[in-house]
């Protein structure tokens, strides 16, 4: 609950004031007398009933107070907190004059407009030159001495946040609309109702977009909205970045088509990326009055290759094998191994893998693979060894992703204490594979030597590699970023439709509630002050009734 | 006690005051049953006692010859012998005496007594009571007039005490002189004191101070009641059917002593202190029998 005037709420030390009366009037004045033997048979304590029906009396004034502060306040509910607030820009250009089947563009816009007044909870109606209340804006008819549409829509650009809905209905026709929508498309990506006849209105929209280490693909489907049989090229661009971040020499091409009223086409790309970021983008070359459709396009992230280091005294094939299993995330160049007793920079590395029985040497921070490695400077404390089975992988971590857990592991370490949330692998006696974090620190500890167990001759091994190296790069694979037309022919109901058109923004409490909260309190003051109270004491000063 | 009672002290030692003193006893001595006179102690006076037959000796001179002509009895005119008045004054400087305006009250007639009975040549014994040590102080003699004034003017509250010293002192009053007990009478041992007074046949006056305050209590709502003299708290809802109850109380309580008073053949006066003054003091000479 919200309120229009909170400062009303300062008013509530007068509840302190009225307490200060009340503690008041109930201390007993000290007075001197002569004599109290001409006192000694009254009564000295009061009544029970007194006592209570001061109280009541107190209790009455803080409720009427507090009731009328609370009225003064004017509380509301903000109503759709949640609701996305959808934000039209109305174009009434003198085009939306011209007449249509279903009537003029002017009056189908506010149908639609009307529509989404009674569809959506917040709905803000704007109109050139200025934004307006919905019944304003739908009264303005369009003209042609109409302001210029750019200030309209730059204020109704002002008015957008990130969760707002933009939402433009217009014809297209307009001399200043495609120099307006660029400005709209410079800062968000509305949906679009175009009402009227669409000449010459051609769209793109990219669907089904899905990047690899090495590919990207995606669907582009070009619609034509117009009435007329239109021809047009489809030009299409990749431009890769190199591992250091230079552009490489793009990729291009070009697709003519022709499509009739209403036809659809589909055109499929996939791209080798080669592992490498960059950008995909389609383009119409013929312009239209609706050029917010005529461009699509997707940026592809790839993170870079992992370096690794691996500390082993021996030759780990197994390890390698897996390594070189994903060139696509581990770049051999940059990783090796290493078998000193002092370790080189671990900046350089994005993950170093322990191979050793035991490390009691400084530990840098970084991104550690533990394979039964004893490190006492990370305070793990064994409680034994046993023998046992892979249970169970950790199914909400991401490093137990396609892990198969059917291999055998003898002189395991015993280890509890490890919160579950960070156990990868259980095992039948305890985790067997669990995730730390130490400072700097962050590793994976694997509680058992590979030689002493059949996981390295699993498929699931080189699994658990994969999982590992993008663990320490901390991306899980590549990210399409796709942006572009996402409009729609027609708006889709939402909830339930009420007759109310105007700007619904929130729901005031004492717009709705006016006479019946000023009822509350008078009725509330009434039974509690005026029959009991009030007239009591009015009957007590005068000297016609005793407490 | 936590809080001192509410002391009114008034200057009667003021020019004014002492003006209206003058007043007063030129208008007492209009009113004289008798003739204030130079005639020392053991003369006769000028009050006729009666008649008695002539013997021989007697002065020719003091034969009421009217007597003789009407009944042919020689007879002789007794006169009493003149002595000195002595006024014993007793004024109570118990807490209670000094709330509202009481003891403004007392010390004004108080002294407008003590003017009068000095000014006719009488002798003044005061004792306020109660006190550690009671002591008379007599006065006798228009030149102890300021001296009077000043010591009534100082006179402060004291806690009651035992008055059992003031007993004693009654005992040693002289018969047929006049006790003048000046007190709001709350404490119920002057029964006894009166009872003493009438067994040494003194003729006592009391004088009972009411304020209307007491009467009639302005007071109401929650009130915390302290005793004046013993400092004991009572909590009290005060409402008018208490006022009433206590209005009831406090008539029976005057009434009380005023009957006390008729049957120990003491004369009572209930000084209210809202009475003029001077009706006052000649209320109270007139009860005493200084004037007519």
């Amino acid at each position: 609950m919200n309120f229009d005037f909170p400062l009303s709420f300062w008013l509530l030390g007068l509840l302190l004031a009225i307490l200060i009366w009340h503690l008041k009037e109930r201390r007993r004045t000290p007075c001197v007398v002569p004599s109290l033997n001409f006192w000694v048979d009254f009564d000295s304590k009061r009544p029970r009933l007194f006592r209570v029906r001061q109280n009541l009396f107190l209790f009455s004034c803080f409720l009427l107070v507090a009731a009328t502060l609370f009225t003064a306040a004017r509380p509301y509910f903000p109503s759709g907190n949640e609701a996305p607030r959808y934000l039209v820009l109305l174009d009434n250009s003198a085009s939306m004059g011209t007449q249509e089947e279903e009537g003029s563009r002017w009056e189908i816009a506010c149908r639609l407009s009307k529509k989404y007044v009674n569809e959506k909870s917040r709905v803000v109606l704007t109109t050139p030159p200025v934004v307006m209340k919905a019944e304003e804006a739908l009264r303005a008819a369009p003209s042609s001495e109409t302001a210029p549409m750019g200030h309209a829509v730059e204020k109704w650009l002002d008015l957008i946040s990130p969760e707002d809905h933009p939402v433009v209905i217009t014809d297209g026709a307009g001399a200043e609309w495609p120099s307006s929508m660029e400005i709209i498309k410079r800062k968000t990506t509305p949906w679009i109702h175009v009402v009227g006849e669409r000449t010459e209105n051609m769209g793109l929209e990219m669907s089904h977009v899905y990047a690899s280490w090495k590919t990207f693909s995606c669907l582009v489907e070009i619609s034509n909205l117009g009435k007329r049989k239109a021809a047009n090229i489809l030009s299409w661009k990749w431009e890769g970045n190199t591992s250091l971040g230079e552009p490489e020499p793009p990729k291009q091409g070009a697709i003519p088509f022709e499509l009739g009223p209403g036809e659809k086409r589909r055109e499929w790309f996939s791209l080798s990326t080669e592992g490498k970021s960059g950008l995909f983008g389609c383009e119409l070359e013929k312009k239209d009055f609706f050029p917010y459709d005529d461009h699509v396009f997707c940026t592809v992230s790839i993170p870079r290759k992992a370096r690794i280091l691996i500390l082993s005294d021996d030759e780990p094939l197994y390890l390698r094998a897996a390594l070189a299993s994903y060139p696509e995330i581990v770049d051999p160049l940059h990783s090796g191994a290493f078998s000193g007793d002092k370790l080189p920079l671990t900046n350089d590395y994005d993950l170093i893998i322990m191979e050793r029985k035991s490390w009691n040497g400084p530990l840098p921070g970084g991104n550690y693979l533990f394979l039964g490695s004893h490190v006492p400077s990370l305070s793990i404390l064994p409680e034994g060894y046993c023998n046992q089975w892979a249970k169970a992988p950790n199914p909400g971590h991401p490093i137990a992703k396609y892990l198969d857990c059917s291999f055998r592991v003898s002189g395991s370490w015993k280890c509890t204490g490890i919160p579950t949330h960070s156990v990868i692998l259980h095992g039948s006696q305890g985790p067997l594979i669990w995730e730390g974090e130490n400072g700097p620190v962050r590793y994976v500890h694997v509680s058992f030597r590979m030689e002493n167990s059949t996981m390295p001759f699993f498929s699931s091994f080189p699994v658990f590699i994969h999982n590992v190296v993008l663990w320490a790069l901390r991306k899980e694979g590549p990210t399409c970023i796709l942006k572009g037309y996402r409009g729609k022919e027609s708006i889709i109901p939402f909830g339930p439709a009420t007759t109310n058109t105007t700007v619904q923004r929130r729901v005031p409490i004492w717009e709705c509630w006016q006479r019946e909260m000023v009822l509350i309190v008078f009725i509330t003051s009434l039974i509690m002050s005026i029959p009991f109270f009030w007239l009591e004491l009015f009957l007590v000063r005068l000297g016609l009734w005793e407490r | 006690m936590d809080n001192a009672p509410d002391i009114v002290l008034e200057d009667i030692t003021s020019p004014g005051f002492l003006s209206k003193l003058q007043l007063l006893d030129h208008l007492t001595r209009r009113l004289l049953r008798y003739r204030p006179t130079n005639i020392k102690q053991g003369q006769k006076g000028f009050e006729f006692l009666e008649h008695r037959p002539y013997l021989p000796g007697d002065d020719l001179g003091q034969v009421d010859w009217n007597v003789y002509q009407r009944l042919q009895e020689v007879v002789v005119k007794e006169y009493a012998t003149e002595t000195f008045r002595n006024w014993t004054i007793l004024v109570d400087v118990s807490r209670s005496m000094f709330l509202y305006d009481k003891f403004s009250c007392v010390r004004q007639v108080v002294a407008s007594l003590m003017f009068i009975a000095l000014s006719l040549s009488d002798k003044v014994n005061f004792i306020s009571f109660p006190g550690e040590s009671l002591k008379i102080v007599p006065y006798c003699g228009k030149r102890l007039t300021r001296e009077m004034l000043w010591s009534l003017s100082n006179l402060r509250p004291v806690h009651p005490i035992d008055r059992f010293s003031l007993r004693q002192m009654i005992a040693s009053f002289q018969a047929h002189s006049k006790a003048i007990v000046v007190s709001d009478f709350y404490d119920p041992s002057y029964q006894d004191f009166f009872h003493l007074l009438s067994l040494k046949k003194i003729c006592g006056v009391a004088l009972h101070v009411v304020s209307k305050e007491e009467i009639f209590p302005s007071i109401t709502g929650e009130m915390e009641l302290q005793d004046s003299e013993s400092g004991e708290r009572k909590r009290v809802s005060v409402t008018p059917t208490v006022l009433k109850r206590y209005e009831k109380k406090f008539q029976l309580h005057m009434a009380q002593i005023k009957s006390f008073c008729l049957k120990h053949h003491v004369a009572y006066k209930q000084m209210r202190t809202d009475t003029p003054f001077f009706k006052n003091v000649l209320d109270i000479l007139r009860l005493a029998g200084i004037v007519r």
